[in-house]
């Protein structure tokens, strides 16, 4: 694997090879994580065309895969043999790479949850209507972003950081710092939160969605799969459990002081402990 | 030697002075036109940061954190946005700031925002960066640039000082943003040049502490990326030019673009030593 | 101000047409109306305003000091305030800095000397009282109408007081005051420098683009021209601040030469036609619009 670098060309959109034994290949790219497709001018009888090249975006390592589901139905033009490849470029803090070479997708340093992704969520609070919650990591793609900063509210929080302290934004776009991209009510938030998400009561369960209860689907506190539907508000994702293999994976009973509790089916779960039986909205254990 | 001085504690009467050769006074090195000095790289150095950058070349010391992509508060943006805030340390003297500075305000000392140079020097880096970033992979985010001007070589009294300081400040920030994983289309690198009107000659880096003759040179720094077609995407032209012309103008550019090379590939082979 | 992406898009075809087709049907050099007044606020040395079509307006004040030359490190200070921004934000701050930049490097400072001891100082206020388009330009030609209407008063006390411990004396009377224009040494024409903004779409350099123009543009250059010349300070900046300007992107620097080409070809008539402004407004005594 060679090391690709920002603005580094690693191949063409298309590559042509003419072999003798498989005949004549077109080999298709598409950019991938790390990647992504910059048109570069080049010098061509005496005028400049431009040719979309895969260029690198992050310092790391190039991999390129073959996408093996490529079809070769298109016989236009005489081609018969298209492959397909997917090029992306992994950074040195990858640790998927090692364990699972054939993840799909890759993980960046940062993975900003988009539309489909699956995400592990911390619920922090609820009301009736729906149930806040943080989002922890992106589902093989790993944590959402590292450590930028320490405050004292939010996952990234540092106990030795006394409440209110710490956590003040660090500049005011619209006053001091140079940010003419800005649009003028974006506002950071404090040091050590990170990104929101809301499911909301109708996206609980995809069944009698009208009688969801929230306080007896979450509680604050657990860790629940989900998939975000949409990027949501300024300040908000929003996520759905409306999947059997969605909803709380990891809790504990009496609000928090309890034991850990296991699924016992969809919507109950018993402390190992004490043997309390909680209502929550359990993601399928084994899918 | 005092023999009748009590109060210290002498050698014996007959000791000799060492023989320490004469210390030869280190002249400056003499660089050629077209090379740029020597400078000091490190990258992460700040834990706290999601990437940071350290650079030293003489006496002009830049640190760049890198904070984001951090979420928002408000409404829904599409991309992220994008800041920037440059601060001297409080005891750096700024380029230039007599010029600059509010007389008509109030003399205290107490700073609440940034100077009209620190806001320059920010304003700057803003603009190179801005095609740079890929904002449109972090929705309903900031990314936040913070550089600190621990030392500088302030000794001239216009804006080239300033200009030379652009220049690395830009590079720094480009080896923090590469640091911090956040998605780029190109390295952005910056080249400062200078052109003495009289000889008609090219100074690459040009050292402005050296006696530099200031009055009758233009000065360039111009920032690039190089991968991408060396497309500018930030320029500023100073200097006691009465007459641009193009020639003069392409000259500066066609230098600014060689240095800003030349500092790329260094860059390259850097970054390569760090994943390696 | 945002465009909705159909708007944009709309307005960035036709901007990158060869000619570009400017939404106020404009030609890629031409600057947008103006009106101006001249020499209106009494207790100034200099004062112009200026009114644009789209509202925008400035006021500019200048005013002078007798100062000790050895105590003073500029002899013009500028100050800028721009309604609805703060004093300390970058937009100002920018503007200022640019400004000062501009007249600090290349105002004729002779024109300014009292004694071999005691200068005048320009004290010149800015005053955006509205502004839809970048307003560095709008500063910048009211600041050039100022200028070229300030009267300073006529000194009666010798110009040598290198030996003798005196203070300047001045003429009571405001007839005999002088024109900066009158005090130049050489004969050459008075002209303070200008900043000139020009937008980049595509291959097309656009002159004073407006708040719509700027949404869509690709960059931003900042020109200045003095005494029939290009000179420097040149930049270039992001004219649509706070705007998330998706447009924007680097720049062929061909087309920074090609801007020079277009300043000389052009900006003699706007100087030209400030020039005509103030003589039209000797003419007319009037009220202000």
């Amino acid at each position: 694997m060679s090391v690709a670098i920002p603005g580094q060309y690693i191949s063409s959109i298309y590559k042509y090879t003419e072999d003798e034994n498989s005949g004549s290949q077109v080999e298709k790219y598409v950019s991938g994580r790390g990647t992504t497709v910059a048109n570069i001018k080049v010098p061509e009888n005496n005028k400049f065309s431009s040719i979309p090249v895969i260029v690198a975006t992050i310092l790391g390592k190039i991999v390129i895969r073959e996408l093996k589901s490529s079809t070769n139905s298109t016989t236009g033009g005489g081609v018969d043999n298209i492959k397909t490849f997917i090029v992306s470029v992994v950074p040195k803090s990858n640790s998927y790479l090692e364990s699972a070479e054939d993840i799909e997708g890759t993980n960046i340093s940062i993975n900003l949850p988009q539309e489909n992704d699956i995400v592990l969520v911390r619920i922090t609070k609820i009301n009736p209507r729906q149930a806040f919650a943080e989002i922890l990591s992106v589902e093989s793609h790993g944590n959402v972003i590292k450590d930028s900063g320490i405050g004292s509210n939010g996952e990234l929080a540092h106990q030795s950081i006394a409440a209110g302290g710490g956590s003040q934004n660090l500049s005011s776009h619209t006053t001091i710092a140079s940010s003419q991209s800005t649009a003028i009510n974006a506002q950071a938030i404090d040091l050590g939160e990170t990104f929101k998400g809301i499911i909301r009561s109708q996206d609980v369960r995809s069944t009698e969605r009208d009688k969801v209860k929230i306080i007896e689907c979450f509680k604050p506190g657990d860790i629940v799969r989900a998939v975000v539907i949409s990027l949501g508000d300024g300040s908000n994702y929003y996520l759905s459990t409306a999947k059997d293999d969605l909803g709380v994976v990891f809790a504990k009973s009496e609000g928090g002081s309890g034991g850990l509790m296991y699924a016992l089916d969809w919507q109950h779960m018993i402390c190992e402990s004490s043997g309390i039986i909680e209502k929550r909205k359990c993601a399928k254990p084994f899918v | 030697m005092n023999v009748t001085d009590r109060r210290r504690l002498l050698g014996p009467s007959n000791a000799k002075s060492a023989n320490i050769p004469e210390t030869r006074t280190s002249s400056p090195s003499k660089r050629s036109e077209d090379e740029i000095r020597k400078m000091f790289l490190k990258t992460g150095l700040v834990g706290n940061a999601n990437g940071s950058a350290y650079l030293e070349v003489d006496d002009t010391i830049i640190e760049v954190s890198v904070f984001g992509p951090r979420p928002i508060k408000g409404s829904f943006i599409d991309r992220a946005s994008f800041s920037v805030e440059c601060k001297f340390l409080p005891h750096i003297p700024q380029p230039n700031e007599e010029t600059f500075k509010n007389q008509s305000g109030s003399a205290s000392n107490v700073r609440t925002g940034l100077t009209t140079v620190e806001q320059k020097l920010s304003s700057y880096i803003e603009t190179a960066f801005l095609h740079s970033i890929i904002l449109e992979k972090y929705p309903k985010s900031t990314i936040d640039v913070f550089v600190t001007i621990i030392s500088a070589d302030t000794t001239s009294s216009s804006n080239k000082s300033l200009l030379n300081l652009c220049n690395w400040v830009s590079n720094c920030t480009s080896l923090a943003l590469v640091d911090s994983g956040i998605e780029v289309k190109d390295m952005v690198t910056s080249g400062q040049v200078s052109l003495n009107k009289s000889t008609n000659k090219i100074l690459m880096d040009p050292d402005y502490s050296n006696n530099y003759s200031e009055d009758d040179s233009v000065d360039c720094v111009c920032s690039y990326m190089n991968m991408l077609n060396d497309v500018v995407v930030g320029f500023w032209i100073d200097g006691n030019q009465d007459d641009l012309d193009e020639q003069t103008m392409q000259k500066l550019f066609e230098n600014c673009n060689g240095m800003s090379k030349k500092i790329r590939s260094n860059f390259n082979s850097y970054l390569r030593g760090t994943i390696e | 101000m945002i465009l909705s992406p159909a708007e944009r898009s709309y307005l960035y075809d036709s901007l990158i047409q060869k000619p570009p087709i400017r939404p106020d049907s404009r030609s890629g050099h031409q600057f947008r109306p103006l009106e101006a007044k001249t020499a209106f606020l009494p207790s100034s040395n200099g004062s112009a305003r200026i009114r644009l079509m789209d509202g925008s307006e400035c006021i500019v004040s200048v005013k002078a000091k007798v100062v000790l030359k050895s105590q003073e490190s500029s002899l013009i200070e500028c100050d800028i305030d721009v309604s609805g921004n703060r004093d300390d934000s970058n937009f100002v701050s920018i503007l200022k800095f640019n400004l000062t930049n501009l007249l600090c490097q290349n105002f004729p400072m002779d024109v300014l000397q009292l004694t071999s001891k005691y200068s005048y100082k320009l004290f010149i206020d800015c005053l955006v009282i509205s502004h839809t388009s970048y307003p560095l330009t709008l500063l910048s030609l009211a600041t050039y109408l100022a200028l070229k209407t300030t009267r300073l008063p006529l000194l009666v006390s010798d110009v040598d007081d290198s030996e003798v411990e005196e203070q300047p004396t001045f003429s009571d009377d405001w007839d005999k005051s002088k024109y900066l224009k009158e005090m130049v040494s050489s004969n050459s024409k008075f002209q303070p420098p200008i900043f000139i903004t020009l937008g980049v779409v595509g291959d097309n350099l656009l002159f004073d683009p407006s708040t719509e123009e700027e949404q869509v543009l690709e960059n931003g250059l900042i020109l200045s021209w003095y005494n029939n010349k290009v000179i420097t300070p040149i930049s270039n900046i992001n004219l649509a601040s706070n705007s998330n300007n998706s447009n924007f992107k680097g720049m062929d620097p061909i087309l920074i030469s090609k801007s020079l080409a277009l300043l000389k070809k052009y900006c003699g008539e706007i100087v030209d036609a400030l020039d005509g402004i103030i003589e039209h407004d000797d003419a007319t005594e009037g009220g202000i619009f």
